[in-house]
């Protein structure tokens, strides 16, 4: 089966983009299916999330510049089939060209060919739409976009959809929108509850995925213990359940469009 | 009444975008979520017509206590979903029976209104089934949620599948109706449902 290379992507930053790559990817291992996490933030969240502070280590950054391979890079982990490529160590002034060189097709062009082995690849790009944004888009299979359930992501949404379709026209015909994710919900703000009525009445069922992520301290938490989710309670913390189904709806989703039909989403309940 | 800020609840342009770039196209669904409201949204979309179905049962199957269900002459789905709601509440001398979609968007309702709104007890509901599904495991599913508050009648939330839709049909005050007996009031929402859908598509297929 061929590799679903997922750019993760907003235009507006602190949407949720970490914590839904992260936790998205261990729900589809622990699903069964091979997943890297892939970071071309060089914000370093990712690694900052799992790693202690002060600790780096090589990742995307010195496999595109050729200091290390990816074989090196790859970070395996517990978690059968759940590889991460942290972004490794970029000089806040190279950041820029760090950017211009993921923008290039010969730079994560290689790092997909060689992770063809795995059944998804979760690119978690940094926000806005720049040469890093552009480059997982103009590689990537599909698009998955996380929006925070606040009013100003709410605007963000169209910038980027309009990025993607740019990209598909000229650069990856191939490119297909995933679905939207609203995240960080909070029932208890009328401005988060508007958000989610909004995207519910405009957006089609097929686009919008039943999963919503709530606001909930426990990804505080869990980014405090530098763990994903589903490792904050014995077993399975719920949040990581709250995964496993988007997960599922995903992989039901590309059921569909295998087999292509693009019926209405299978019900959440 | 919730107020409209700014323009960022817009989304007409960025869902059309969507539909593009996904290559779908807006659907009505059971509540009508994507089409402008029409005597005619609360309907399935309209289907090739099946054969013709074995006639429903106008009784509720098993116990539950509710009589016999009357199928009105409904031409429009509204007709249809006001009389199945107001069976319900008369069976259950029940304050108030309303219907809503999976994302949380009235179908209809009788009787006093619910003292959540609706969009709260969904989000309410989809948290506690994804919690409890999460302890409970498969094979345990959730089918009902009650709502309590200290000068209110309980309510509960339950919940069907049709045409691969989920429907809410939330209840409050009157007799408690368990989830089991829910299992055959829906079967006869479920019929009732299936029988308009196939009468209004040959009726339509009949005027083109």
């Amino acid at each position: 089966m061929e590799t679903t290379r997922v750019a993760i992507c907003s235009h507006k930053g602190g949407v949720g983009k970490t914590t839904l790559a992260l936790n998205l990817g261990l729900a589809l291992a622990q699903l069964g299916h091979r997943t890297t996490v892939m970071e071309l933030d060089s914000q370093e969240s990712l690694a900052a999330s799992l790693l202690r502070p002060g600790r780096t280590m090589p990742g995307l950054h010195e496999v595109v510049t050729g200091s290390v391979t990816l074989g090196e890079a790859l970070v395996a982990t517990k978690v059968p089939g759940l590889s991460l490529l942290p972004a490794g160590h970029v000089d806040p002034l190279e950041a820029v060209g760090f950017q211009s060189l993921l923008a290039q097709p010969e730079g994560l062009g290689p790092v997909l060919e060689a992770l063809k082995g795995e059944r998804f690849v979760l690119m978690d790009c940094p926000s806005g739409v720049g040469g890093a944004t552009l480059g997982a888009l103009g590689v990537a299979t599909h698009t998955l976009i996380p929006i925070q359930a606040e009013p100003l992501s709410l605007r963000s949404v169209q910038l980027v959809l309009e990025t993607m379709a740019g990209v598909r026209d000229r650069r990856n015909p191939d490119l297909e929108l995933l679905g939207l994710v609203l995240m960080m919900f909070d029932r208890d703000a009328d401005a988060s509850m508007e958000v989610v009525r909004a995207a519910w009445r405009d957006f089609d069922p097929e686009v919008l995925f039943e999963t919503v992520v709530p606001r909930s301290p426990v990804y505080l938490d869990a980014s405090l213990h530098g763990v994903p989710v589903a490792f904050m309670a014995p077993g399975m913390h719920p949040e990581g359940r709250r995964f496993q189904m988007l997960a599922e709806e995903i992989l039901r989703r590309l059921a569909r469009e295998e087999v292509g039909h693009a019926g209405p989403a299978q019900s959440l309940l | 009444m919730p107020v409209q800020h700014r323009a960022y609840f817009e989304l007409g342009v960025a869902a059309e975008l969507t539909r593009r770039l996904r290559g779908t196209q807006a659907a009505p669904t059971v509540a009508g979520r994507a089409a402008a409201p029409s005597p005619t949204a609360l309907a399935p979309e309209p289907q090739p017509a099946p054969p013709a179905p074995a006639p429903a049962p106008a009784a509720v199957a098993g116990s539950s206590g509710l009589g016999t269900f009357h199928t009105p002459e409904a031409r429009y789905a509204e007709e249809l979903w006001e009389a199945l709601l107001r069976w319900l509440k008369e069976g259950l001398d029940a304050e108030g029976v309303f219907a809503m979609d999976q994302h949380g968007f009235s179908i209809a309702g009788v009787g006093s209104e619910p003292f959540v709104p609706p969009e709260v007890m969904l989000a309410a509901f989809t948290s506690m089934t994804q919690l409890l599904d999460a302890y409970l495991g498969e094979g345990q599913p959730v089918r009902k949620v009650e709502f309590t508050a200290e000068d209110r009648s309980p309510m509960a939330l339950f919940h069907f599948s049709w045409t691969g839709q989920t429907i809410l049909v939330g209840v409050s005050g009157g007799r408690r109706l368990g989830a089991e007996e829910f299992a055959g009031v829906a079967a006869v929402m479920e019929r009732e449902l299936e029988a308009f859908s196939v009468k209004r598509n040959q009726a339509e297929g009949d005027v083109g």
